[in-house]
C-alpha cells in the first residue's frame, strides 16, 4: 500500500485523538468534574428532605456537533443526583412541563407501593402540567437510580434517568477500602432516530388525547388500559384492536442504539476517572440503558464491592465486569500501577459514535500525578525508530513526543 | 424508442442536462478510491399507491376496470454540508388506458436541495397548476374544474396538466408562510419536441402543517398564485400580451376540528384570463384559451377511530363559466366514501355527475354519471430515517435542528 494512503486510512480508522498533556491540566480536571451528576439540593420540611424534579423537552449534545431533542429531568442528562442518608424521609415534587405523560420509578428502593411509579399498576401517570409528590423513606443503602416508567422504551433512553445514592454512615465498604474520592458513572444507550420519530408521534398523539380529555371523551380503549382482562377481551371482541395488532402507537422497529454514553456523554467527551498513586477510588456503575456492557479496565484488578447497592460480604477481584440493564455495581480501584489506562466496554460495538469507532463508552483511568517525563513516548516506548529520530533531532508527531490519549488497538 | 422513454428523456435533456448520461464516477463527485467507501447511507423514502376501480356508467351500461393513478415513488435524502439537505425522487405511474404516454409515465424525476428557509427543486414533478388536493378518488376526477388547464395540451392526457418539468425556488418566510417562484416546461402536445420553458409562475401560501392540526385553528390554508403560460398569441408582440394568465385562489377551513369527528371545507377559484378573440370552442386549444372562471369546493368528513381514520367521506361541487362562449358551461358534482379495511388499505365508492353544455361538447365527451367501486392500497415509509421533516412537531415547536 502506498504510504500516504496507508497513513490517511489509519488516521481515518482511529478517529479522534486528543493529546494527553491536555488532560493533566487543572482546567481539564475542573471541567471533568462537571461530567459527573450534580447533586440536587433539598430543603427541610420538618424531618422531610424535599426535592424538586421537572421534566422538559430539550436539546442534548452527547459529543460536540451532534444534537438531538430529548426528555430531561431539570434540564440535565442524566438527571440530577439525589443523595441522602439511610433512613432519611424523602419527598420529591415531580412536575411535568411536557405534553407527554410520565412517572418516576425509584429503581432498587424499597418505597411504599403507591410511590413505585408504575402507571396504572400503582399510580396514574403524571399528566401534562401536573405535579406528583413522591414520599418514602430512603432504603436500602447503596447505589440506585430513578427513571421514567411511562413509555420506557423511549422515555428512559431519551434521558429520563438519574442516580440515587443512599449513604450509610457505617458503610462496610468504606471501612474495608478507605477511599476519599468516588465517581458515579451512569451508562446508557440511545437510538436518537427512534427517539426523534417516537417523540414526534407521541407529541402528535398527546395533542389529540388532551383535546378529548378536556371534553371528557377519553375512554379506556384510547388509553389502551382496561379494568380487567375480561374488559380487554370484550373490547377486542367488539372490534378494539390492541396496539400490538395494529401498529398505531409506536414505530414498527425497536430501537437500535447508535449513541452510548456515560453520564450522557460519549467519547471523547465521556468523563475520565482520575486517581493518584496509592489512592483508592470508588466507582459506582449504573446501567440505566437497555444494552449490556462488559466493562474492562486495563492494568488493574479492581474489587467488586457491591451489587445492586448491596455490599458484597466477600468482594472479589476482576478486570472485567458485566453491567447489565437495570443493574448497579460498585467497584474499588486501587492506584497501584501508574499510567493512563483504558476503561471501556469490551463489546466494542458500544465504543462507537453513530457507528464510528472510537466513541461511546470509552474512557480512561488517569493517574493525575503521573510525572511529565513518563508521558514521553520516546524514552519509554521501546520504539527504536522513534528513539533514533529523536536523537537525530527530527520533529516527532504529537507535540513533545507524547502519546495520543487513548490506545486505540485494544 | 417508446413514448414513455420520451417523457423521461425530456427531463434529462431539458433540465438535468447531459450529466446523467455520463458514467457515474465521472460526474459530480469523485470518490477518491478507498477513502470514499465509508459513505453515509441516505434516508430512503418509499411510497406506493395502488388505485384500482371498477367503473360503471349507468346510462350507457359501459363498464371497465381502471388502474390509472397507481403510483410508485422512491427517493433518497441526505444531509449535506452547511445545514443543507439534498434529495432525489423518482416516481412513475400507469396513465389512463387511452393515454398517449405509453405504459408507464414518469411523474417524478427531480432533485431538490433545501435548508431551513429555502427549497430549490429541479426536474419533473407535480405541476403548480392547482393549489389544493381535493379528496376525490383520483387526482384528475375533476380536472376541468380544479386545475388550471395546460394550453399546450391536446386534451388526451390528463398528465399534461398534472405534471411539468420545472425549476422551482420556494422561500419559507416562517413556518406557515411561503413564497415560490417557478419556471416550467409543460408537456407540449402541439410541438412534442419543444422542451423549453413555457410557463412562469408565482405562488403565495399560508398553510398550517398537518402536525399542528389539533391546534384547532379555523384557517388551514390560503393560497394565491398566478401562472403565465407563454403561448404565442397571433398578432401580439410583447410576451405579456402573448401569454395566458391564470389566477388561482384557494382556502381550506376547519369546520369541526375534532380529532374523532373531523370536518373541513376546501375551495378553489381559477380565473383564466384567456384571449378575448376566442369566442367559440372548436379545438381543445380554444377550450383552454378562452376566458373562464372555475369554482370548486369540497366538504370532507373524517371519522377517526382510535387515532386513525376509519371512514372518510366527501362531497364536492364545481362550476365553470365561459364568459365569451355562448350557452356554454360545465358543472360537476361528486360524492365518495372510503372505509379503512386495515393498515394501508381502503375500499371506496364514488359517484360522479358531469354536465357539459354548449360548445365544450365539441371537444369533451358528455360523461354524465359514473359509479366507481375502488380498492386503494397506499404505503408511505422512510427507511433508514436520520432526520426530521421540516414540519415535524419537534422542528416546529422546539426549533429546527440542523
Ligand atoms: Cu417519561
Amino acid at each position: 500500500m502506498d504510504r500516504r494512503k496507508f497513513l490517511s486510512s489509519s488516521l481515518l480508522a482511529s478517529g479522534l485523538m486528543i493529546n494527553p498533556n491536555e488532560i493533566f491540566s487543572e482546567a481539564y480536571r475542573k471541567e471533568n468534574l462537571k461530567k459527573f451528576p450534580r447533586q440536587l439540593e433539598y430543603n427541610m420540611d420538618g424531618d422531610w428532605k424535599e426535592f424538586h424534579l421537572t421534566v422538559d423537552i430539550d436539546v442534548h449534545e452527547p459529543a460536540y456537533g451532534m444534537k438531538y431533542h430529548t426528555l430531561l429531568f431539570n434540564n440535565q442528562l442524566p438527571g440530577p443526583e439525589i443523595r441522602v442518608n439511610k433512613g432519611d424521609k424523602v419527598r420529591v415534587y415531580f412536575h411535568n412541563n411536557t405534553i407527554l405523560n410520565h412517572t418516576i420509578h425509584w429503581h432498587g428502593l424499597h418505597t411504599p407501593w403507591r410511590m413505585d411509579g408504575v402507571p396504572f399498576v400503582n399510580q396514574f401517570p403524571v399528566m401534562p402540567n401536573n405535579t406528583f409528590v413522591y414520599e418514602f423513606v430512603a432504603e436500602p443503602t447503596g447505589t440506585h437510580f430513578y427513571h421514567c416508567h411511562w413509555g420506557t422504551v423511549m422515555h428512559m433512553q431519551a434521558g429520563m434517568y438519574g442516580s440515587f445514592i443512599i449513604e450509610d454512615p457505617d458503610d462496610p465498604i468504606k471501612k474495608r477500602f478507605p477511599y476519599d474520592r468516588e465517581y458515579v458513572m451512569v451508562y446508557s444507550a440511545h437510538d436518537v432516530n427512534f427517539i426523534r420519530e417516537e417523540m414526534n408521534r407521541m407529541l402528535y398523539r398527546m395533542k389529540e388525547r388532551s383535546y378529548l380529555m378536556k371534553n371528557g371523551r377519553y375512554n379506556s380503549e384510547r388509553w389502551d388500559t382496561f379494568d380487567s382482562i375480561e374488559d380487554f377481551e370484550n373490547a377486542v371482541n367488539k372490534g378494539y384492536k390492541p396496539p400490538y395488532l395494529v401498529n398505531r402507537r409506536a414505530p414498527a422497529d425497536l430501537p437500535q442504539p447508535n449513541w452510548f454514553t456515560i453520564n450522557g456523554k460519549s467519547y471523547p467527551y465521556a468523563p475520565e476517572l482520575f486517581i493518584k498513586e496509592g489512592e483508592k477510588i470508588r466507582v459506582r456503575l449504573i446501567n440505566a440503558g437497555n444494552v449490556a456492557y462488559y466493562l474492562h479496565l486495563h492494568g488493574h484488578d479492581f474489587w467488586q464491592v457491591a451489587d445492586d447497592g448491596r455490599p458484597l460480604p466477600d468482594p472479589n477481584q476482576a478486570n472485567t465486569i458485566p453491567l447489565m440493564p437495570g443493574k448497579t455495581n460498585d467497584i474499588i480501584i486501587e492506584g497501584n500501577n501508574r499510567g493512563i489506562w483504558t476503561f471501556h466496554d469490551h463489546d466494542t460495538r458500544k465504543v462507537t459514535n453513530n457507528g464510528v469507532y472510537p466513541g461511546g463508552t470509552l474512557t480512561t483511568l488517569v493517574y493525575e500525578d503521573l510525572p511529565p517525563e513518563e508521558r514521553d513516548v520516546v524514552k519509554y516506548s521501546g520504539n527504536i525508530n522513534l528513539k533514533k529520530m529523536a536523537e537525530q533531532g527530527h520533529k516527532l508527531p504529537f507535540d513533545g513526543g507524547t502519546l495520543p490519549k487513548y490506545p486505540l488497538d485494544e | 424508442m417508446n413514448k414513455a422513454m420520451n417523457g423521461f428523456q425530456r427531463v434529462v435533456f431539458a433540465l438535468a442536462g447531459m450529466m446523467l448520461l455520463l458514467p457515474f464516477d465521472s460526474i459530480g463527485q469523485y470518490n477518491g478510491g478507498m477513502l470514499g467507501e465509508d459513505e453515509l447511507q441516505p434516508d430512503f423514502p418509499v411510497g406506493v399507491k395502488a388505485v384500482t376501480s371498477f367503473n360503471f356508467d349507468p346510462l350507457t351500461g359501459k363498464n371497465y376496470v381502471d388502474f390509472s393513478d397507481t403510483e410508485l415513488m422512491i427517493g433518497m435524502r441526505q444531509k449535506l454540508y452547511n445545514a443543507w439537505r439534498g434529495q432525489f425522487i423518482f416516481g412513475m405511474q400507469f396513465p389512463d388506458v387511452n393515454a398517449d404516454l405509453g405504459k408507464i409515465f414518469y411523474t417524478q424525476v427531480f432533485t431538490q436541495v433545501e435548508n431551513e428557509r429555502n427549497t430549490f427543486k429541479l426536474g419533473r414533478t407535480n405541476a403548480p397548476s392547482k393549489l389544493i388536493d381535493f379528496p376525490t378518488l383520483r387526482d384528475d376526477d375533476a380536472i376541468d374544474l380544479n386545475y388550471s388547464l395546460n394550453p399546450f395540451s391536446n386534451g388526451i392526457n390528463t398528465e399534461d396538466n398534472q405534471y411539468a418539468n420545472m425549476i422551482d425556488f420556494t422561500h419559507i418566510i416562517n413556518q406557515r408562510y411561503s413564497i415560490g417562484f417557478h419556471a416550467d416546461n409543460y408537456i407540449d402536445e402541439i410541438d412534442r419536441q419543444n422542451f423549453s420553458v413555457n410557463a412562469l409562475g408565482l405562488e403565495l401560501m399560508y398553510k398550517v402543517p398537518d402536525s399542528e392540526i389539533w391546534n384547532r385553528n379555523v384557517l388551514q390554508q390560503v393560497g394565491l398564485s398566478v401562472l403565465n403560460y407563454l403561448t404565442r398569441r397571433e398578432g401580439y408582440g410583447s410576451w405579456a400580451s402573448q401569454s395566458i394568465r391564470n389566477y388561482l385562489g384557494s382556502f381550506m377551513l376547519n369546520i369541526n376540528p375534532d380529532p374523532v369527528y373531523f370536518w373541513d371545507f376546501s375551495g378553489q377559484v381559477i380565473y383564466n384570463e384567456g384571449f378575448k378573440e376566442i369566442d367559440n370552442i372548436t379545438t381543445y386549444q380554444d377550450y383552454t384559451r378562452t376566458e373562464t372562471f372555475a369554482l370548486f369546493g369540497a366538504l370532507r368528513f373524517v371519522y377517526r377511530k382510535l387515532e386513525k381514520p376509519l371512514l372518510i367521506s366527501s362531497g364536492g361541487f364545481g362550476y365553470k363559466f365561459f364568459s365569451k362562449v355562448d350557452d356554454t358551461k360545465q358543472m360537476m358534482a361528486y360524492y365518495n366514501f372510503f372505509y379503512r379495511l386495515g393498515n394501508n388499505f381502503d375500499v371506496g365508492l364514488q359517484y360522479k355527475y358531469n354536465l357539459n353544455q354548449g360548445k365544450v361538447l365539441n371537444v369533451l365527451e358528455d360523461d354524465k354519471h359514473r359509479i366507481q367501486l375502488a380498492l386503494v392500497f397506499s404505503f408511505d415509509k422512510i427507511f433508514n430515517s436520520q432526520f426530521d421533516d421540516r414540519y415535524s412537531i419537534l422542528n416546529l415547536e422546539h426549533k429546527y435542528i440542523k
